[in-house]
């Protein structure tokens, strides 16, 4: 895996701007919905998928899990959110190869198996097979503000010019 | 580089209608499944230990706590007009309770109306007659479910 450096430092701010956003989101509290989050970080990853492919966006992805936990600590929250990462990752990434959804259907399933996949974490801490009655309202709310990170990311990939982020200096 | 559109196709649609549809039956088949009858309960768990049964025929209040840690309900003693009924919750259960919750069951419907925790979901979800429809106390592991009488 030879990276040019050109690479590395877009990946790394990607990776930054997530963690921010990341951190950001932790602050804003949607009061009628409690738990859920808009899921800013999420725009990075389909840009970065969108830009560079399934690798970097697994790498990016993951240590982003990673290095917010660093600022939210490693219990339960961590799990959590990372098995959210996890199962969304998974089904995004076997829908980007199946080639036929357009950013909004990766962008909405992505936010409904976030949700399924905190769900069935939170299940198993809990003991209760119950916390699946909380699953449907996690479904529309992955639906409204997955197409909503749909919109933001494609309206700041149509005004980033590519070779801006793939090609120069090579 | 940019394997997929940046505008929706068909196959978005498809993919999420299909979604919300095999979403929704499979969680109304899950539903169904369970029973429904006339001989409803109320079941009070603790993560997934049942640790009381309520009549949903009478009207009460019930105050559960944990055993350990009285000093949490003196409050609750000295209001004079206080007709909740005690159940003290001993081990392993009552630690599990971030502090006393009190369940009310009126005309058939119970709610949680009062309890300790950060969001209260649980009281926010109001009155319930639904059976296995759970009303779920997050981070108490306290849930009430309307089930057939089964103890």
């Amino acid at each position: 895996m030879k990276w040019s450096t050109h690479k590395l430092v877009r990946l790394a701010l990607f990776l930054a701007i997530g963690v921010i956003l990341n951190i950001i989101e932790r602050a804003i509290n949607i009061p009628l919905l409690p738990g859920m989050r808009l899921g800013l970080a999420n725009t990075i990853g389909l840009i970065v998928l969108f830009f560079y492919g399934p690798l970097e966006f697994v790498l990016i992805g993951f240590l982003r899990v990673l290095l917010a936990s660093l600022y939210g600590g490693f219990g339960v929250s961590f799990f959590i959110s990372l098995a959210g990462w996890g199962l969304s990752s998974l089904v995004i990434l076997g829908l980007y190869f199946f080639k036929k959804l357009s950013i909004f259907g990766l962008s909405m399933i992505s936010a409904v198996m976030h949700g399924l996949g905190q769900v069935i974490v939170v299940a198993i801490i809990y003991q209760s097979i119950y916390m699946f009655a909380y699953f449907p309202a996690l479904v529309v709310s992955g639906l409204v503000s997955g197409w909503l990170i749909a919109l933001i990311s494609r309206e700041v990939l149509r005004r980033i010019p590519e070779r801006e982020v793939i090609n120069h200096g090579q | 580089m940019g394997k997929f559109s940046l505008y929706k196709t068909k196959a978005d649609i498809y993919f999420l209608s299909g979604l919300l549809i095999v979403g929704s039956l499979a969680f109304n088949l899950v539903q169904k499944a369970r029973t429904t009858s006339d001989n409803l309960v109320a079941n009070v768990y603790i993560t997934s230990a049942q640790v009381d049964q309520l009549s949903l025929k009478f009207d009460g209040k019930y105050l559960y706590y944990d055993e350990a840690r009285p000093e949490q309900i003196v409050n609750y003693r000295v209001e004079e007009q206080d007709e909740r009924e005690y159940r003290p919750l001993g081990a392993p259960y009552g630690e599990k309770l971030l502090g006393p919750i009190t369940v009310e069951v009126k005309d058939g419907k119970v709610a949680v109306i009062d309890e300790t925790s950060d969001h209260h979901y649980c009281r926010i979800q109001g009155w319930t007659d639904t059976a296995n429809w759970p009303i779920t106390c997050a981070p108490n592991y306290f849930v009430i479910i309307i089930e057939e009488a089964n103890l």
